[in-house]
């Protein structure tokens, strides 16, 4: 029973780390129709900015280790909003109008970019992330530990989604970012900026991937160059699950490949871990291929 | 025995009745004009004859076969051919090409055949290759035979869409809006061709179409959808002193 | 006339690969390594076109079936106890490369099916999954060494191997894509349900396309692992399928020629840049990303047909 609880609390707050990814994947997906691939390597650098600034803002700061915590996301989040524009004006933008298989090897290779770049400048081999977030345990009883940076991840990313959901739903800004997923050409007929909706929506998803950069570093602290194209590819999976385009769906999706993994890993063994989520999302496609919550677009003849 | 006759034919989308309770019949040799405003319901009622949609209820029999449930591609062997209502061209094939994909039920060598390069294809081939030129000929489309089909001006373009159905040799033609974006001379020739179509290849034809000058021009019988339902069927002249076909383009009678 | 070409082609280079293969002793063993790759990469390069370039089918999961392809002509060598050079050594590694084929084959089977429902980005992520998931049986199957790598397989594959293949694969190739057989592969890629109205079975071709592209994926993967003598899961990384999707659009897709230069290219750029090894693969990621953006239309035109060479190409939809 415990050990059950145990895998629960584990899922949900990895779950709600994918989700933060998810929710980039989806919301770029939504607005410009590719899959940005290089979306987990700006999760990486969220994690390395928070490695190198850490040390330095809490010596700024002082003794209080939430104040500085909360200074150490924010500035990865700003620093990470910055990259994700960057990338979208240098990369994406002069190909807007060509074939999405061109815009999708280009997000391969900004992401390639961004790894063997991460490689070169912070080095290939593991560190470790300091701790910024509490980390002692709050429940400690037989075959259950229940962690601070547990019950942090799953609070925050609670917070940063509710944020998200007012940003989209109840803000002229976001009423604009889902007149352009519908259709670029009406929305820019109604006066929208759709350069500046773009930009909005890497800046959006950027800083969520920093986020849960900070985060999931906080929970597995050995951090790499490497490291964002995992749980980028999770998120990613767990967009596609949850309905790619659905803010709700990648919630939703990121919580069942959270969840699923850390059942598997728990109860059968980690090698599978990685199979395990692509299976799910195999059988899902094959049974609704438009996720979970996604509406099926026919095509009309 | 009609070629073709659909038997009560519904098709729903959800809650929208597209076509209601359809019973239409086209004889061997027959031109029949499908019209009626603009959703109607035409073009469903194509999609469900070709297979892109299978109907809610009801049955389509073609020379005595049932087509419910058939895929596009067998529907097509069977002998059904058709245009669409927004040109769809192979975007990366020339006219040739085009003509030859149409053509590819009439080859009997398969997938190890045609990578190996075995002397039962060559022969085929070379009647392929023959039946291309016959066809290209015949619509004067010989010169543009490698352009790529996408690039031709608009009225060749449907006439392409045209002559690839026709390459199939179907009994029956379903003709989408053929005459849509054309201009009164290209409307002309594409009637001089539909009769010299029907001169050739014998085949019976239907026909969806706003322009009524065409329609009327041609068609020995025509029937009216309005709102998914048949309202009138009869001889262009029948049709055109309907009170029902009057009220479904014009409104309220006054 | 024309249709005695391909045989003409298929004989010239296989007299081209003899006398190659007369003088390879005095080629040093490190371009020879790299000569080898670039075919094998050929080969992989070549097979994807058929699935993504001729029957427009996004797939990510190449490694897979060159991984399934690696695995069983490995394990059908290994199980012989073939020596290299022996007589015996030709026919049973040609054996186990055709075994390869049809294993990889099967998996492509697999992975076509589901593609027979979906589209684009879904069938990218999907075939990635497909391939993820070989990759991680083969990592949890112990009688494959698992993640230690499969070790002691005999070196079999050569210069002779490799383009004596590129040749064969790339003859089938062409003669499928000219056939009016073929056409009906870019008529399904350029518009599925136009295709279907001409009667073709689009469903048939689509898991053909990845049948065929499997199998030659899977001997390429028989190739590789004879010729590195040990393989091990992480070699058939979803990152490789990246490479060889890379290969394909680089050299765009559909187009035969543009394919295989653009394979040997891009195995040439990293090795090329390895002087300045730390900094090699960061340049190949900016060289990609910057032929993507300068990049009008395909790299070399339509497809192996010289009045389209300047073309564009409107496949990639």
């Amino acid at each position: 029973m415990n050990q059950l609880l145990q895998q629960i609390i584990n899922g949900i707050s990895l779950g709600s780390i994918y989700a933060l990814i998810a929710l980039g994947y989806t919301m770029i997906y939504g607005i410009l129709r590719f899959i940005n691939f290089a979306h987990g390597d700006v999760f990486m650098i969220g994690a390395f900015v928070g490695f190198y600034s850490a040390p330095h803002i809490s010596k700024l700061v002082g003794g209080s280790i939430i104040f500085s915590g909360i200074l150490v996301m924010l500035l990865a989040m700003l620093i990470c909003s910055l990259l994700g524009v960057t990338i979208e004006k240098f990369a994406y933008k002069p190909l807007r109008s060509r074939p999405k298989l061109t815009v999708l090897i280009t997000a391969i290779g900004v992401s390639l970019f961004l790894e063997y770049g991460g490689q070169l400048i912070f080095g290939p081999d593991p560190k470790l992330f300091p701790t910024i977030v509490p980390s002692m345990a709050v429940v400690d009883t037989q075959n259950l530990v229940i962690g601070s940076n547990s019950i942090v991840a799953i609070v925050t990313a609670a917070i940063l989604m509710l944020i998200l959901r007012f940003i989209v739903f109840n803000t002229k800004m976001g009423a604009a970012m889902r007149a352009v997923s519908y259709n670029h050409q009406a929305a820019a007929l109604m006066g929208i900026n759709i350069n500046s909706i773009i930009s909005f929506t890497f800046v959006l998803g950027s800083s969520l991937a920093a986020a849960a950069a900070i985060l999931y570093s906080s929970v597995y602290p050995s951090i790499n160059p490497l490291m964002g194209i995992f749980p980028g590819l999770k998120a990613f999976i767990a967009a596609v699950l949850g309905g790619i385009g659905n803010i709700y769906g990648a919630a939703l999706g990121g919580l069942i490949i959270g969840l699923t993994e850390t059942f598997v890993t728990g109860y059968l063994s980690p090698t599978y871990r990685d199979a395990i989520s692509f299976g799910i999302l195999i059988l899902i496609l094959l049974f609704k291929p438009s996720g979970i919550m996604g509406k099926f677009e026919a095509e009309k003849v | 025995m009609p070629l073709l006759s659909l038997n009560n034919c519904t098709i729903q989308f959800g809650g929208l009745v597209a076509v209601s309770e359809l019973i239409l019949d086209v004889n061997a040799n027959d031109l029949i004009g499908l019209i009626g405003p603009n959703g109607a319901g035409k073009t469903t009622v194509f999609n469900m004859i070709t297979g892109v949609y299978q109907p809610t209820s009801g049955e389509i029999f073609f020379d005595k076969r049932n087509l419910v449930g058939k895929k596009p591609h067998q529907i097509s062997h069977i002998g059904i051919a058709r245009t669409f209502q927004n040109i769809r061209l192979f975007p990366s094939l020339t006219v040739y090409e085009t003509v030859q994909v149409a053509l590819k039920k009439n080859i009997s060598y398969g997938f190890f055949h045609a990578i190996t390069q075995f002397d039962a294809m060559h022969r085929q081939e070379n009647r392929i290759k023959e039946t291309i030129f016959e066809i290209l000929d015949f619509f004067g489309l010989t010169r543009f035979k490698d352009e790529m089909a996408t690039s031709l001006p608009y009225g060749f373009q449907r006439r392409v869409e045209i002559v690839r159905a026709l390459a199939t040799k179907p009994r029956l033609l379903l003709l989408d809006e053929p005459a849509a974006g054309m201009n009164p001379s290209e409307k002309k020739e594409l009637m001089a061709l539909i009769s010299q179509v029907r001169e050739h290849y014998k085949c019976a034809i239907l026909l969806i179409e706003h322009d009524m000058k065409v329609v009327m021009g041609i068609c020995e019988r025509i029937a009216v959808l309005d709102y998914g339902i048949k309202i009138a069927e009869g001889s262009p002249h029948e049709v055109q002193c309907n009170p029902h076909v009057i009220e479904a383009y014009l409104g309220e009678q006054v | 006339m024309k249709c005695h070409l391909p045989k003409l082609y298929l004989l010239l280079s296989l007299i081209l690969c003899g006398i190659i293969l007369i003088f390879e002793k005095n080629i040093s063993p490190y371009y020879y390594q790299v000569i080898v790759y670039i075919g094998i990469n050929i080969i992989l390069a070549s097979s994807l076109n058929i699935i993504n370039g001729f029957a427009g089918q996004f797939s990510l999961g190449h490694a897979g079936f060159m991984a399934a392809g690696a695995y069983t002509s490995a394990v059908i060598t290994s199980s012989m106890h073939i020596s290299p050079g022996s007589l015996a050594s030709y026919p049973a590694f040609l054996f186990s490369l055709i075994c390869a084929g049809i294993i990889a084959s099967l998996f492509g089977l697999m992975v076509g099916i589901p593609s027979l429902r979906l589209k684009g980005d879904y069938l990218a992520i999907t075939t990635l999954g497909f391939g993820e998931i070989i990759r991680v049986i083969i990592q949890n199957l112990d009688f494959l060494g698992a993640a230690r790598g499969f070790t002691g397989i005999a070196k079999l594959s050569d210069f002779f191997w490799v383009f004596g293949i590129i040749s064969i694969l790339i003859f089938l190739v062409y003669n499928l894509i000219n056939s009016t057989y073929g056409k009906g592969f870019l008529a399904v890629r350029d518009d599925e349900i136009a295709a279907s109205a001409v009667g073709i079975d689009v469903t048939r071709y689509k898991v053909i396309a990845f049948v065929f592209g499997a199998f030659f994926a899977g001997i390429a993967g028989g190739l590789y692992a004879h010729f590195v003598t040990y393989i091990n899961p992480s070699q058939f990384g979803f990152l490789r399928s990246f490479e060889i999707v890379v290969m394909v659009v680089v050299g765009g897709m559909g187009n035969i020629i543009g394919v295989i230069i653009s394979a040997a290219i891009l195995t040439i750029l990293p090795e090329a840049l390895r002087s300045i090894a730390q900094y090699r693969m960061v340049i190949y990621a900016l060289l990609l990303v910057i032929i993507m953006l300068l990049r009008e239309g395909e790299f070399l035109g339509g497809r192996f047909n010289i009045k389209r060479l300047w073309k564009k190409s409107p496949a990639e939809t």
